[in-house]
């Protein structure tokens, strides 16, 4: 299936070939191998709040249901009938103990067993039960609610592949006052024109705010001064505390809170409502109490990317769903801090609104302007050097971390390299 | 540049849980609703749609903006009716989040929006219905929006309108516009103003 391809050549330190981008052909290779020999992302645990409860996810283009048996047990199951291949089930989430295929009528258990084929006698007694089962994803682990799965088996456990990242998961869990977050407010959903990496490129990116949110940066100054929402970019942010940090297997963080002052709550734009909802607080828990527990309504000031699809940004988790090479989702899943006041979490929907429709719409007009430069064949060569020259100063550490200026592209060398790593090898990837 | 820019920004306090209460007692009501036969209604609010798409369409937004009243929602949700208060919309905001949106179009920095998106929206299934007080007005109606983009593709949406108008001295404003993308639970293409 895999060409010979001299990925070295193709992904370097200062720079990655345009292929990687543009080659449909590559494009696949990403999804079964990338998507499905590391660990993907799948869904939150709080998606499945009840026994039987179901979500449909995804794997690459590999269509699943992530299911919670009666038992309270999670499955990964391939959607998709043993039979003609249909999909069973076509709602985005929901309750149900049995799938049927609304084909020939065959019929599986929320775990993926196989319960019946309508008239049987016309098999002549040949179907064996116990390999007509939907195929699962062998190994599914979870991380204080995070469900990831993989079909590789040489993959370490989760725990592992996490690594250094875990802490700012953990940071970003443990706002919550009972120390777990909620996905249950729904999602926005945005489509560009371009391949996926695009967006990785940009995840940790601390070099563009001040130019690709212009926008957003100059009408927060014209309406709220100089103090209010990213202003911690205005200026060359590697003279402020922000840094990025780069992890094994690809995942990396900006994190921007060192330089975001004492308080977030202080520093997030005004939300509609932001001031009544504050005030009501106050009332409620007297001000200490009020302007501690507001301090859970923004976005935690960290970009973390875990490598293939899962972005914590803001107060949201952002999945990226490969579409085509050339077409991509971002969705962004709202969340709520479990044990916060209703107000608190009734802030968080309307601060997770903001920069969606202020900032990220100029993000996702960089990725397809990328898209319409890549175009260019002769041009080959996309540049990643910024901070190349620190690569001997800056030593990874023991656990094969590396903390950088915000605005090196440290992390998108790293991931690509991640993605380099599980690209040139032979995979033997295994389904239950 | 729009004297906006000037205004100071008021605190956000109108959206109380009674308002929200009241928001999604209004949208329950829409089984409800009987569309008006009086002629003159339902021509007023023909006429207060259609000058929304051309001062939108044109651009003209502090004026289009002077069509809302103080305490206004402009509500796009990404789930039918989903409670706002537990659930991330499209686009939920205030009359500050509004002034908000016009400044930053107008920044010439909104790259998204260069070079010029030209916008056309075509309302039409207008239905209308009074209040028995005559201080408040519901009006329904579909839009297809096209959305061209220079030297790219053109996008549309279909979208169902569903208007919460007031009573004032000096005429009829939007007190709620709430506009459902049929398509609001797939992927959007970077729609920045609807």
């Amino acid at each position: 299936m895999t060409q010979a391809r001299d990925w070295d050549h193709l992904i370097q330190d200062e720079k990655v070939h345009r292929s990687v981008y543009t080659d449909p052909a590559y494009f696949e290779d990403e999804m079964t191998k990338v998507f499905g020999g590391l660990w993907t992302y799948l869904c939150h645990e709080s998606e499945l709040p009840k026994p039987n409860s179901f979500k449909r996810s995804k794997m690459g283009l590999r269509p699943l249901i992530v299911t919670r048996d009666k038992n309270g047990d999670i499955h990964a199951i391939f959607n998709r009938c043993a039979h003609r291949a249909a999909a069973v089930c076509m709602e985005d989430s929901g309750v149900a103990s049995r799938f049927t295929c609304s084909y020939h009528g065959w019929t599986y258990k929320n775990n993926g067993d196989f319960l019946a084929a309508p008239f049987p006698k016309g098999y002549g007694g040949c179907l064996k039960k116990d390999e007509l089962g939907l195929k699962k994803v062998p190994r599914v682990e979870i991380y204080r609610g995070f469900i990831f799965g993989t079909l590789n088996p040489d993959m370490p456990p989760l725990v592992e592949y996490l690594g250094g990242a875990k802490q700012y998961l953990d940071y970003f869990i443990d706002r919550a006052p009972e120390k777990e977050i909620i996905v249950q407010s729904g999602a926005y959903r945005g489509t560009f024109d371009a391949n996926w990496k695009i967006a990785w490129d940009n995840a940790a990116d601390g070099y563009h705010p001040a130019f690709g949110h212009r926008s957003l940066f100059e009408m927060t100054q014209i309406r709220n001064g100089r103090d209010k929402g990213g202003t911690h970019f205005a200026g060359d942010p590697d003279d402020s505390p922000m840094y990025c940090k780069t992890f094994p297997y690809g995942h990396g963080v900006l994190h921007q809170r060192p330089g975001m002052g004492n308080s977030l709550w202080e520093r997030v734009r005004p939300t509609p409502g932001g001031e009544y909802l504050a005030q009501s607080l106050i009332e409620e828990l007297g001000e200490e109490a009020a302007y501690t527990a507001l301090e859970g309504a923004p976005g935690a000031g960290i970009n973390l990317n875990i490598f293939p699809n899962l972005l914590i940004i803001g107060n949201q988790i952002q999945v990226v769903e490969p579409i085509a090479h050339d077409r991509t989702q971002l969705t962004w899943y709202a969340t709520t801090l479990k044990g916060a006041p209703e107000q608190v979490n009734q802030l968080r929907m309307r601060i997770g609104e903001d920069f969606p429709n202020f900032g990220e719409v100029d993000d996702m007009e960089s990725f397809e302007r990328c898209w319409e430069g890549l175009k260019a064949p002769e041009a080959e060569w996309v540049m990643m050097n910024r901070g190349v020259h620190l690569l001997n100063e800056i030593q990874p550490d023991a656990a094969g971390e590396r903390k950088v200026p915000p605005t090196d592209e440290s992390p998108m060398r790293n991931y690509l390299q991640a993605y380099r790593d599980i690209m040139k090898q032979e995979l033997s990837l295994v389904v239950a | 540049m729009s004297s906006l820019k000037k205004k100071r920004p008021e605190p956000s306090l109108y959206l109380t849980n009674d308002y929200y209460d009241a928001l999604l007692e209004w949208r329950e009501a829409v089984q409800e609703f009987e569309p008006s036969q009086d002629a003159s209604v339902i021509q007023e609010c023909t006429a207060l749609l259609n000058r929304e798409a051309r001062l939108l369409d044109s651009r003209r937004f502090e004026e289009w903006l002077g069509m809302y009243s103080d305490d206004c929602v402009y509500w796009l949700p990404a789930y039918l009716n989903a409670d706002p208060r537990q659930n991330v919309n499209v686009a939920f905001d205030d009359h500050r989040r509004l002034e908000d949106r016009i400044i930053r179009l107008e920044t010439g920095f909104a790259h998204n929006q260069e070079p010029g998106r030209r916008l056309r929206r075509l309302v039409s299934n207008i239905e209308a219905a009074q209040s028995e007080d005559g201080q408040m007005r519901r009006v329904l109606a579909k839009e297809h929006v096209f959305e061209h983009r220079t030297g790219r593709h053109t996008i549309d949406y279909i979208v169902d309108l569903d208007y919460w108008l007031v009573k004032a001295a000096d005429g009829w404003f939007i007190k709620v516009k709430y506009a459902e993308l049929i398509n609001s639970v797939d992927g959007l293409d970077t729609p920045t103003f609807l």
